[in-house]
């Protein structure tokens, strides 16, 4: 079995993690307030970035496999993408709609882990 | 006459010296740093597994509002299980890092003599499996080029220093072992304390920005004595994270002990003010999460 590539792996758990924090920094009341289409997003990519984040500190801890081994720098890309879009954007809506569309590709890859 | 009594002399001095080496090297401490190490690790171990678990759980209310909520919070009990599963790997596998620590002094503190030492060639083998299996091609594919070159130089360590003859045998055949193990073991304790140190930042982030930031700038809302305390409490915690620095450089720290050991140094406890970091840590943490328990 393949094992992962550490600086990789840790690059892109960095860039998931401030997204997370990004995500985070949304005050409660703002979120109450926004319409319902966006608050489900916004439960949706939060979650789906804490599973993300999850995965793959189990798989630094452990080897993972092949598949996952193979679009590893794809992943790494794409999360520091999300990371650099959901920076650059004040509007807590339109972060949580960038974070949304931008999830998909990391979630895909993240899949191959299992 | 006067010939015989100075070769008695002689054979005595050379009884006494003898059985002072024997007695030196029997006291030797080769274990202590190893084991008050691995207990304040256990303590870590605990304390990163109420993190993840409670930090989990308070992430689940906020992402309740998404689309597919059973699918959520079943795909995230597998998800944490699944991490918490490999920090109970590591558990287990400091745990042996213990006992051969325990079953190498008690080789060097054993009466028996030409005692083989076999409990320590058992826990010596399980430990070159793990550096397999964690270490990857070789044992040592996961390691950097320094601790690559460190481990390789262990070996040449033990063939000069005095050292009772059946600790001299298992220390020969052990310090590469243990020395890639030690550094591997490194590794997964950056790994471990950077989850616990993500769970610590975003929770003081939240905390900051629910209980601080959000009802300062809402006008509507008095700020009273808890809200002081909210802040005054996010000051004083935003820095305890720092200290998880001390349990990775504790860890590499402890590769020089065990170089120091095949050397024939005793251990005098070098790591005493790092432990003791960690430890204190964990207290903190403890008390934090005692605190919030009673809010």
């Amino acid at each position: 079995m393949e094992t992962i590539d550490a600086n990789s792996n840790q690059a892109t758990l960095d860039s998931l993690r401030i997204v997370r924090r990004r995500l985070y920094s949304i005050p409660e009341s703002e979120l109450s307030s926004m319409d319902l289409e966006d608050q489900v997003k916004y439960g949706d990519s939060l979650h789906q970035n804490a599973l993300a984040i999850l995965k793959l500190e189990a798989a630094k801890l452990k080897g993972v496999n092949d598949a996952f081994k193979e679009k590893e720098q794809e992943l790494k890309t794409a999360a520091a993408g999300l990371e650099e879009d959901a920076a650059a954007l004040i509007d807590a809506v339109k972060v949580i709609r960038v974070v949304s569309d931008g999830l998909n590709l990391v979630t895909n890859i993240v899949k191959l882990l299992g | 006459m006067k010939k015989n009594m100075i070769i008695a002399f002689g054979l005595s001095v050379l009884l006494i010296s003898g059985c002072a080496t024997q007695s030196i090297q029997q006291g030797k401490d080769l274990s202590t740093s190893g084991i008050a190490y691995t207990e304040a690790v256990g303590k870590l171990l605990d304390v990163t597994t109420d993190r993840v678990i409670d930090f989990d759980t308070e992430e689940l209310k906020k992402t309740r509002r998404g689309s597919d909520l059973r699918g959520m919070i079943t795909n995230k009990n597998v998800a944490v299980a699944d991490v918490l599963t490999e920090i109970g790997k590591f558990r287990a596998q400091t745990k042996l890092l213990k006992s051969y620590f325990l079953n190498l002094q008690a080789l060097a503190d054993s009466q028996v003599k030409d005692d083989a030492g076999g409990a320590v060639k058992s826990l010596s083998d399980s430990i070159s499996k793990l550096n397999k299996a964690l270490g990857g091609k070789d044992g040592k594919e996961n390691l950097t080029e320094d601790q690559k070159a460190q481990i390789g130089a262990l070996g040449g360590l033990v063939a000069n220093t005095i050292h009772a003859a059946k600790i001299k045998r298992a220390l020969t055949r052990d310090a590469e072992i243990i020395g890639a193990y030690l550094a591997l073991q490194e590794n997964q304790l950056g790994n471990i304390t950077g989850i616990l140190r993500d769970r610590f930042l975003a929770e003081n982030d939240l905390f900051l920005n629910e209980k601080v930031i959000a009802p300062y700038v809402d006008k509507n809302q008095t700020l009273g004595t808890e809200w002081a305390n909210n802040r005054k409490q996010w000051f004083k915690t935003q820095f305890v994270s720092q200290q998880l620095d001390t349990a990775k450089e504790a860890a590499k720290q402890l590769r020089g002990v065990w170089a120091d050991i095949l050397q024939g140094k005793t251990d005098i406890n070098s790591l005493s003010v790092l432990i003791s970091d960690v430890n204190e840590f964990v207290t903190t943490v403890q008390a934090l999460e005692a605190a919030g328990e009673t809010k």
